[in-house]
């Protein structure tokens, strides 16, 4: 019996000893999902988050828009790493399998679906204005991603919504004509919900202008030229952007989010983890510290096609890129050109300050050319073509000189080359006008390093439209075996 | 009943019969030493005594005469009939039967000859000389099952431990470590090899159930040494050995380089060898190859290391307290230069019999250890060329205007001017460009240093409650505060970076405690034994990082010079855990023949939601003992026992707070002047969380047998186990555009099958000569069952070569294109399926689904990284006072991704990558050239066979004669030599230089991505010699 007695009393201890509390432990140093986007200022946590988002794609854009541009190529060296993932890219003969597109893809898909979860818990916003413009934000940073996904792969999947790893498996591409509809209504509604500008503190949030400006963009790439030309026309008379006067101000990290840019991606150094990589990144290898502290990676190197295209004084070149450096050790000029634009004193590598910019009131000014040369002509066009010259201390164009809509184009698409040189425009304006083929083939021909029989890639194949458009990653096919692969990969 | 007849006889018999004094001494019977602590009991009667300091004792029986019982842990028991006063000398003969050994199981200990699951022991016979730094690299070979991989030759670093192959495919496969019943953290790596009294193996599942849901993996118990109720004994034991390398990888010099470069051009134009024919890059460093000849790199990064290690022990005992103190102290260094591992260890263990009922004790082990690990990697030696000297000698220095005597770097050698020597001109080369230092000034430049300080504690009571029934409770508390320390010079690495500086540090806290209840009870043929049992786990984690920079001057290390703070990677971390289990045991056998174990345990995790916190992992195993049969009459034959199991374990080895999706900061700047960035959240992680998510399951069947023959000399035992791990905790790939990469499912079966055999035999036992041999061999089968719905599963490592998870084959596969050979030329190349990338003198592959085109549909499985077997050998001789023991060792029927291969730098010097290579249509070779075509890493053309076969371990032992031992007044001396990798095999074919290592890190940590290595440091052979003091 005292046996029993002594069972049960400690039985009965140990049991009491276990309350369930014990067991309901809650993450300390994170937030548990489920127990945020309950207020207004988290909803606001939230929308930072997504603006986030918008760098780590940036750091594989330019390997699928400079590289695969006659701009910028892989330069290979005796002792430097091999980036076969990149010179497939430069040499278009990229695989489903190449990482860098699977990167760029993944970082795109993480931010949508950011915005889509802000989306879904919007109504928490009690004020209305506020609501809208977190609302807007939200959809802005969701097109920007679905318009460079839709141009570099064409029919992608569309998610505007949280789903499941099982709701993914059931979807499906959706058609270009469905997701530039996607574009339209998605810019149209963020336009009317966004402010027109916010107070200094808050600048680099998307402003009601921006979401024109990327509207016109869309609608100059469907080629709806008088959609794209009401909306230009509305930037230039009512906006607060102008030209600044001097073309290297623009780039200057003293002066950011100034009159000249509607919308950038903002990077910021001091160790905070946004710092920009890409003054590390684009200077020359094996440089030293006679470039940039901590040495460059001689990435995203400017071709000799790009170097000796600019005109005589133009301005803008030295911003763009430099030829060569100085070796402070020995006083050598080593000729290696290197990409300018994003140079920083950084004190740590890749911990730069330098925004990336998307949208320059330049470029509405070269749209709003595009759309009137396509509309009624070079004479209407002139003048926009000529505000961007002279900033950069060129001649004008006259009338002389460019006779029609076809000569319009050639120059403005020069133009536009110089003045977003490395900013990630050159491949979408060629494949808006339907000139990548053309114009990269000649590259190919005429570039002397990919006619050297001692680099990788000598002897590029001419490439054919499919090349143009990028593979949907392997890896998305493996998951979702109902996925259907771009033509030709 | 019986208790109260007993009682009455008692009353009677002490009021009717005369006590009578019975007396002796009781001693050892092999060393005439006097034994304290002996039990002396009056058969029938609860009278009884205990032996002195001398081994002395008396006793008043209450009967005239009787039988008197005398035990003595580790003794046989004696009878002995007294009839009226008596003294007796007593002779105790030490139990060495190995059928009766003991063997701890969770919670407890069994008779080995009752054990009905498959648990393998190893006593610590001589593994405390085996010169490793650590426990688990002594048990390599000796247990069949237990697989011990050296990931890396780096010292103090853990190798892979796994119990019967790989059962989850997403949770960790560690197995649970346990010492003196406390789960520990740390695995085995804080465990002093010379404290350890035996290891066992719990390998199947009804073994492992009693530690529930973390028993999926194996469990090992290590028991330390106790004291014994005796005179203090000392022992001391000390080795110092020597290690050295024992493969570089072939590399050719940089005038070697050029000659085969200049023959391979030869070759290719069809032309005699010329120095015009090569580049300016290969011209120059064949001319400074000629010139500075060779400075060895891979020489430059290694050293003789040397290992020493020193132990005292005092053990013994007085009064009903037994204690065990030990001090040890060890200086492991590493091949590589700058690297070592340091650890002091002290335990102490107090046990104190309060009364009869109750006995309480305290186990006290504090460990400091300290590591100094290498900052520049072995790769980063072996792709220098041979012509750049470490520093700048008088040719050098003219050549590129640094001083003589200082450091030569790569950068230097840019842009310099040579001359050719067949026309005469000079040229501008460039033989070594890299802007890194050179990996020795990187190594004088920068620091990293881990500290450990570590602490379990446990304290115990145990109460006899009543006869056979005894309450236990344990307490303690583990301790393990660890910290690193990094700092770089200005510029170490390369020219124009700041110097920096990280401090981390990790408090890791456990406090458990556990409440058993047993009661034993043996009536008649039945035999009863009952385990209840509760405990309750709490862990905290906190950790710190800082991480600080542009300090004003190199000479102080600490952050609090530093100037500038990164805060990205500055700041504190902190997460919590707990567990509660509820256990129970019960044990019966009848007439010692019929074996009967049942064993449950309910565990409740927070790692799980608030609906899947609890567990139930039941199990179930029997035993029949043959040869207690009465039809049994194999005379040779002492013991056939049968076994069979079955039982449920579980694994929760996954992240915290998996159940859900957390947030966390990801800030953006706005603003036009701001200095700090504006507070965002967002995801903290790529992994969709779960709320579903909950214990993966094993459940697993073993069947074996043991048999012991002639005498127990020979011993064998067999397993054979069928295990089935379903609810994977998996790591479910989806597609990406649903934000997330990766969602945690319980999804996916994974089976493991295979034999284990463990044989022992004593084939000579003469007095003067004694040999025995054992063998252990394992093969394991794995293979994937299921993947919730999906046929396959890709994941990929840091090159992003690909590894897929295919139902119906093994867990892990390598994937990609398999190699058929090299594209002799372009015409080639259109005439045969290809794709985009292919070109002459890269690697040609097979057109998987013949469709005449390359394409992603082609890649197929290349081979697993999982061995076919295990094998292990041991022999012990023993001749006169020498003694010599060898453990040969091999795995076969491994495949290993070589990363090396990948990297040009790596590569371009590497006979194995060179050597036959594509050199023009004529002159295919058989491997591909340099970078031709398609990217390698998605081929076979890395993957190698990384079987071996070593002979690990040779331990050649003196012990000194009893006769001069006794004139130096020492109880024994032993002087021993031994050697590690004595004889190393690799298959013909690797081209590696240890094919023992895996990369464990970033994408490895993955349990469905493995077999890769890069960088391995060379594999050591170590020659030691020790001494044991015992006195």
């Amino acid at each position: 019996m005292k046996i029993i007695l002594y069972i049960s009393i400690v039985i009965l201890a140990m049991i009491s000893l276990a309350c369930d509390d014990l067991l309901d432990l809650n993450p300390v140093s994170e937030i548990g999902e489920e127990s945020f986007y309950k207020t207004s200022e988290e909803i606001n946590k939230a929308v930072i988050g997504c603006y986030n988002g918008l760098q780590e794609p940036l750091l594989y854009e330019w390997t699928l828009t400079e590289l695969r541009s006659d701009n910028t190529q892989m330069f290979i060296e005796s002792s430097s790493a091999v980036y076969p993932e990149y010179r497939e890219l430069d040499s278009y003969t990229q695989t489903t399998l190449n990482p860098v597109v699977n990167s760029y893809w993944q970082a795109c898909y993480h931010d949508i679906a950011l915005t889509n979860q802000v989306l879904a818990k919007i109504d928490v916003v009690e004020n209305e204005d506020m609501k809208a413009q977190y609302e807007s934000e939200c959809r802005f940073i969701r097109a920007y991603h679905y318009f460079n996904l839709v141009r570099l792969f064409g029919p992608v999947i569309l998610v505007d919504e949280s789903i499941s790893g099982d709701e993914a498996k059931t979807m499906s591409r959706s058609s270009v004509e469905s997701i530039y509809q996607f574009l339209e209504t998605e810019l149209t509604t963020a336009a009317a919900g966004l402010p027109d500008s916010y107070s200094s503190g808050e600048a680099g949030r998307v402003t009601s202008w921006a979401a024109k400006a990327l509207l016109a963009k869309v609608y100059l790439t469907e080629a709806k030229y008088s959609e794209a030309s009401t909306l230009l026309s509305g930037i230039i008379a009512s906006s607060p952007y102008s030209l600044l006067p001097n073309y290297a101000n623009v780039f200057d990290t003293g002066n950011e989010m100034n009159e000249e840019i509607l919308f950038a991606v903002r990077f910021m150094s001091g160790n905070v983890g946004l710092g920009s990589p890409f003054a590390n990144w684009f200077a020359p290898l094996t440089s030293g510290s006679n470039v940039v502290n901590g040495d460059g990676r001689g990435l995203n190197y400017p071709t000799a096609s790009i170097m000796s295209s600019y005109e005589e004084g133009d301005l803008r070149k030295d911003v763009c890129f430099h030829e060569n450096y100085l070796n402070k050790d020995n006083d050598v000029v080593v000729d290696k050109a290197f990409i300018n634009k994003y140079m920083y004193d950084v004190v740590d590598l890749y911990d730069a300050e330098n925004d990336w910019p998307v949208i320059r009131y330049a470029d509405v000014l070269l749209m709003y050319g595009e759309a009137l040369n396509e509309l009624q002509g070079a004479v209407a066009a002139l003048p926009y073509l000529n505000q961007v010259r002279e900033r950069a201390g060129l001649d004008d164009y006259t009338e002389a000189t460019i006779t029609n809509k076809y000569q319009f184009r050639l120059a403005l698409e020069n133009e536009r080359r110089h003045e977003f040189a490395f900013e990630n425009h050159r491949y979408f304006d060629l494949l808006r006008t339907g000139r990548v083929v053309p114009v990269m083939n000649e590259h190919f021909q005429t570039e002397a390093y990919y006619n050297d029989p001692g680099k990788p890639e000598f002897n590029v194949a001419p490439i054919e439209e499919w090349q143009t458009i990028l593979p949907i990653p392997q890896r998305e096919i493996d998951i979702n075996t109902a996925l259907t692969q771009n033509v030709g990969y | 009943m019986k208790i109260i007849l007993s009682l009455l006889i008692m009353a009677f018999a002490i009021g009717v019969s005369a006590q009578v004094q019975v007396s002796g001494k009781i001693v050892d019977a092999d060393n005439n030493e006097s034994l304290i602590g002996a039990t002396i009991v009056e058969e029938g009667t609860s009278n009884g005594t205990v032996s002195d300091i001398d081994g002395n004792f008396s006793l008043k029986t209450q009967n005239e005469s009787g039988v008197i019982l005398i035990s003595y842990v580790g003794y046989l028991t004696q009878e002995i009939e007294f009839s009226g006063a008596s003294n007796f000398n007593v002779n105790m003969k030490a139990d060495i039967a190995g059928i009766e050994e003991v063997v701890v199981v969770g919670y407890g200990t069994q008779k080995k000859s009752h054990l009905t699951g498959a648990i393998s022991k190893v006593t610590n016979e001589n593994l405390d000389q085996v010169p490793v730094s650590r426990v688990d690299q002594a048990l390599s070979g000796r247990i069949a099952g237990l697989t011990v991989q050296n990931t890396t030759s780096e010292v103090g670093v853990s190798p892979q431990i796994r119990v019967r192959g790989m059962g989850s495919i997403s949770a960790s496969n560690e197995p649970l470590v346990v010492v003196d019943g406390y789960p520990v953290p740390d695995g085995l790596s804080m465990v002093d090899m010379n404290d350890v009294q035996s290891v066992e193996v719990l390998k199947d599942a009804s073994s492992a159930a009693i530690y529930g849901s973390r028993g999926a993996n194996g469990v090992i118990i290590i028991t330390t040494k106790s004291g014994q109720v005796a005179k203090p004994r000392y022992k001391f034991s000390y080795y110092t050995g020597w290690k050295d390398y024992i493969e570089l990888h072939p590399m050719m010099d940089s005038e070697e380089f050029g000659l085969f470069r200049m023959q391979e051009r030869a070759l290719g134009k069809g032309v005699e060898p010329s120095l015009s024919l090569l580049s300016t890059y290969e011209k120059s460093l064949y001319l400074l190859g000629q010139e500075l000849g060779i400075t060895d790199w891979q020489e430059e990064a290694l050293r003789t290391a040397r290992i020493n290690n020193y132990s005292l022990r005092i053990s013994g005992g007085v009064n009903g307290m037994k204690y065990y103190l030990s001090g040890s102290y060890m200086n492991d260094e590493g091949l590589m230069k700058k690297s070592s591992y340091e650890k002091i260890s002290i335990n102490g263990k107090v046990e104190a019999k309060l009364s009869d009922k109750i006995t309480v004790g305290l186990n006290f082990n504090p460990t400091y250890a300290k590591r100094e690990r290498p900052r520049a990697n072995f790769t980063d030696y072996m792709r220098n060329p041979t012509f750049m000297p470490v520093f700048h000698n008088e040719y050098t220095s003219a050549l590129t205007g640094y001083p003589v005597g200082s450091y030569a770097f790569g950068r230097h050698f840019r842009n310099i001017t040579l001359t050719d020597p067949e026309t005469g001109e000079d040229f501008i080369a460039n033989p070594w460009g890299t802007s890194n230092n050179s990996p020795v000034y990187i190594r004088e430049n920068e620091s990293y240093f881990s500290y450990y300080y570590r602490a379990l504690t446990n304290t115990f009571a145990n109460i006899n409650l009543a006869k056979g029934l005894d309450f236990r409770t344990s307490n303690g508390v583990y301790v393990n505060y660890s910290i690193n320390e990094i700092y770089n010079n200005v510029g170490s690495r390369r020219e124009g970076t700041a110097n920096s500086g990280v401090y981390n540090n990790r408090l890791f806290i456990d406090l458990l405690s556990e409440n058993t209840l047993n009661y034993n009870l043996e009536k008649g043929n039945h035999t009863f034994g009952a385990l209840l049992g509760a405990t309750f786990q709490k862990t905290k984690i906190d950790n710190a990082d800082m991480e600080g920079s542009s300090f004003p001057t190199d000479y102080i290390h600490t952050l609090n010079a530093a100037t500038v703070f990164n805060l990205e990677d500055t700041g504190t971390e902190k997460e919590e855990m707990s567990l509660v289990s509820y256990l129970a045991r019960l044990n019966y056998s009848y007439r010692d023949k019929y074996l009967v174990s049942l064993v449950t345990r309910a565990d409740g995790s927070s790692l799980f939601g608030p609906e899947n916190k609890w567990g139930w992992f039941p199990s179930a195993s029997f035993g029949w003992r043959v040869s207690e049969e009465p039809f049994f009459k194999v005379k040779s034959v002492d013991m056939l026992k049968l076994r069979a199991s079955v039982g449920v374990t579980g694994n929760n080895d996954i992240q915290n707070y998996a159940y859900q999706n957390t947030l966390t900061a990801t800030n953006y700047q706005l603003g036009t002047s701001a200095s700090q960035p504006t507070g965002g959240l967002g995801q903290a992680s790529n992994i969709l969380g779960n709320k579903a998510i909950s214990w993966e399951q094993t459940v697993e069947y073993n069947y074996g047998f043991d048999l012991a023959m002639y005498g127990g000399r020979l011993n064998f035992a067999g397993n054979y186990y069928y295990k089935i791990t379903d609810q994977l905790l998996l790591q479910q790939e989806i597609n990406s555009y649903t934000g997330y990469n990766q969602y945690w499912n319980n999804i996916g079966k994974v089976r493991n099958k295979g034999i284990e055999l463990d044989l022992n035999g004593q084939l000579i036992d003469k007095k003067k000569l004694k040999w025995s041999v054992g063998l252990t061999l394992a093969a394991n089968n794995n293979r994937l069952l299921e993947l919730g719905g999906e046929s396959q599963s890709i994941k990929q490592g840091e090159r992003t070569e690909q590894y897929i998870a295919i139902v119906g084959e093994p867990s892990i596969q390598y994937y990609g294109f398999k190699m058929i050979g090299v594209w002799a030329s372009e015409e080639e190349i259109a005439a045969n399926p290809h794709s985009n990338d292919d070109a002459p003198g890269g690697i040609r592959v097979a057109d998987i689904t013949p469709d005449g085109v390359i394409d992603a549909d082609d890649r197929t499985s290349l081979g697993d990284p999982f061995p076919d077997y295990n094998w292990g050998v041991t022999s012990e001789l023993k001749f006169g006072n020498f003694d010599l023991s060898l453990l040969f060792e091999g795995v076969q029927g491994v495949d290993v991704f070589l990363g090396d291969g990948y990297y040009n730098e790596t590569r371009r010097f590497n006979k194995n990558f060179t050597s036959d290579r594509w050199i023009s249509a004529e002159y295919p070779g058989s491997i591909p050239y340099e970078r031709n075509g398609r990217n390698l890493v998605f081929t076979d053309y890395l993957i190698d066979d990384g079987s071996y076969w070593c002979l690990r371990n040779v331990n050649l032992g003196y012990t000194l004669p009893k006769s001069v031992c006794k004139k130096l007044k020492i109880k024994s001396v032993r002087i021993y030599s031994s050697v590690n990798n004595l004889i190393y095999v690799m298959a013909s074919d690797f081209r590696g230089i240890n094919p023992e290592a895996r990369s464990t890190g970033s994408a490895y940590s993955d349990p469905l991505v493995d077999g890769y290595q890069r960088g391995a440091f060379p594999l050591e052979r170590t020659v030691t010699f020790g001494l044991n003091l015992d006195f």
